[in-house]
């Protein structure tokens, strides 16, 4: 009897340990510079993991249990919301910018498009409490929650304690999220010494480097920082970006640079998703810079390309796409989630 | 396993001498209006019975208790900050773990949540942002929420409501605190506020809600409005 307790439990701590590691050391590459969330404060568990997927697909962080975070964060669009120039939330209210694909956000250090956000953690509120997206409180998430058996168990798991929180809740949301990495697109490859460009992807990749990279910076293909890219503003929606929170006028019409893997599956672009192809993103770039005094510097100096440098610039763009990382199974709907509902 | 005994004796007397020099102190933290305990929804009448004022929600956070001896150090909390909530009577009563026989004269405190708290993620307890003390549309606590309705407020329904905060400059919310005390088991602490809708609510400022010029105002104000009993 005896014996056969110290098997069980062998096994037990062997299989927990194995998808500990599968999950904690998010396996990087080596052209991947170091993570800007802090790991060693909190390190990633398996349990953890799975709360926050179940979370994260589970439409009971919605008002009326109809919205999920997959529903404007598709997997099969890299966790953006594609077909949408705005991403619509509850009762088909339409919101003001297109929801961003998630990925590689422990390199973020914050979130929205304008920055509004200070850490993961925290940023599953906005779209939480926003009435045109979830119109939910995080007050209420919790009271479902604890009402829910199945999340007693998950709770459990992922914390030794059933009862759920706002802050448990917020935090697994973020375990889920940070597991999403894209870092096995052709490009990468390449970087490993797996492949080799094309010509044509080559003449793209310099092409790049000469006139992209200075905020789109490789690997991650942003400086995660936050710039005016010379797009005039939509009169029907006057959204100024980080303007509307610090009220400075340098900060008029800045907007997050967002990376540039994954294009191929998170169509449209721009924060209000004005433009439905990448060749309408390169032309605006060439052709429709509107001059502002917020301006990016980088743009000042009109980038110059021709057609045929354009169609070797997108070329090289494909190579960034990641399909590995949007059919990845380990990050698709759980079979698990009790209320019997998926997300739209 | 004769080292595991050494080690737990060595604890249990450590831990006994600890208990001997520790005394049992408390911070207890009062609202005040018109000279007496604040009671939530009870109408208060003031500028010569002309206005009336009717307090719903009043909740903060203090932080960072420290105490002081003629300007030497004597005593500093590591306790996380505290949430005071006028419904939860619980929340005004805060243990203060003192070492025996210390001499002060000054007791200081922040009003709200610092700056690195702020950028640290999501906490539990008095920091779970299940307890309505944290923004949803930007990031940051509320430091200090009072709503209610007042005669003087032009809003719909007479609403007012200040959520101050604040963690970044120029608009940083946090207030420091220093008053003098004498050296009682129980420090009191008093927020007075009749003279907060007396002479800082106006016609003019009678909603705050994000960290701007007027926010950093009313935090001036509410500041001042702190007392010890002495």
């Amino acid at each position: 009897m005896k014996q056969r307790t110290l098997f069980l439990f062998s096994i037990i701590t062997f299989c927990s340990a194995f998808g500990l590691l599968k999950y904690n050391s998010l396996e990087l590459p080596k052209h991947f510079p170091k993570p800007y969330f802090d790991f060693e404060k909190e390190s990633l568990t398996n349990a953890k993991i799975q709360l926050g997927r179940t979370l994260f697909y589970d439409p009971i962080l919605s008002s009326d249990n109809s919205i999920s975070c997959a529903s404007c964060h598709s997997p099969y669009n890299a966790f953006a919301h594609t077909d949408h120039d705005l991403s619509h939330g509850i009762n088909d209210s339409v919101g003001f910018r297109n929801a961003p694909a998630l990925f590689n956000l422990a390199w973020q250090k914050s979130f929205m498009w304008d920055g509004a956000v200070n850490h993961l953690d925290m940023q599953a509120l906005a779209p939480i409490s926003d009435s045109k997206e979830m119109n939910e409180t995080i007050e209420n998430i919790v009271l479902k929650l604890n009402k829910n058996p199945h999340y007693a168990h998950l709770f459990y798991a992922a914390f030794s304690d059933s009862l759920a929180t706002g802050s448990r809740t917020l935090k697994a949301l973020s375990q889920f999220q940070l597991t999403l990495v894209s870092c096995n697109s052709k490009y990468d490859k390449v970087k490993e010494g797996k492949t080799k460009f094309t010509s044509q992807e080559k003449k793209g990749y310099e092409l790049f480097k000469k006139n992209c990279n200075v905020c789109h910076t490789e690997p991650m293909f942003t400086n995660y920082g936050f710039a005016n890219n010379g797009l005039p503003v939509d009169p029907t929606l006057n959204d100024f970006g980080k303007y509307r929170l610090t009220k400075n006028s340098k900060d008029s019409l800045l907007f997050k640079i967002p990376p540039l893997r994954n294009l191929k599956y998170t169509y449209p672009y721009a924060h209000d998703g004005r433009f439905k192809k990448i060749r309408e993103m390169l032309n605006h770039y060439t052709n429709g810079i509107h001059i502002q005094p917020s301006l990016s510097k980088e743009l000042k100096k009109p980038i110059v390309l021709s057609s045929n440098e354009k169609s070797d610039l997108l070329c090289f763009l494909l190579t960034l796409n990641d399909s590995t990382f949007v059919f990845n199974p380990l990050n698709k709907f759980p079979q698990t989630i009790s209320s019997g509902k998926e997300g739209k | 396993m004769r080292t595991f005994f050494v080690w737990i004796t060595m604890l249990t007397f450590v831990s006994l001498i600890h208990q001997n020099s520790i005394a049992q102190n408390f911070v207890k933290v009062e609202a005040i209006f018109q000279n007496e305990p604040l009671e939530l929804g009870k109408s208060y009448f003031f500028n010569t019975e002309k206005d009336c004022v009717k307090i719903e929600i009043l909740k903060f956070y203090l932080s960072d208790f420290s105490l002081w001896n003629n300007k030497v150090l004597v005593f500093k909390s590591t306790q996380l900050p505290v949430l005071i909530d006028l419904k939860k009577p619980e929340s005004k009563i805060l243990p203060l773990e003192l070492p025996n026989n210390l001499t002060f004269n000054t007791i200081k405190f922040n009003l709200g949540i610092d700056s690195l708290t702020n950028v640290s993620g999501a906490f539990g307890g008095d920091l779970d942002p299940t307890n309505g003390m944290y923004w949803t549309w930007q990031s940051g606590y509320i430091n200090f929420k009072i709503e209610g309705t007042s005669s003087i407020s032009p809003a719909r329904k007479n609403i007012f409501q200040y959520h101050l905060g604040g963690y970044l400059a120029p608009y940083y919310g946090l207030r420091e605190i220093k008053l003098p005390v004498s050296n009682p088991e129980t420090i009191h602490i008093i927020l007075n506020l009749s003279s907060f809708f007396e002479y800082v609510a106006s016609k003019e400022i009678y909603q705050v809600m994000s960290p701007n010029q007027k926010a950093m105002y009313v935090a001036d104000e509410i500041a001042k409005l702190f007392s010890v009993q002495l």
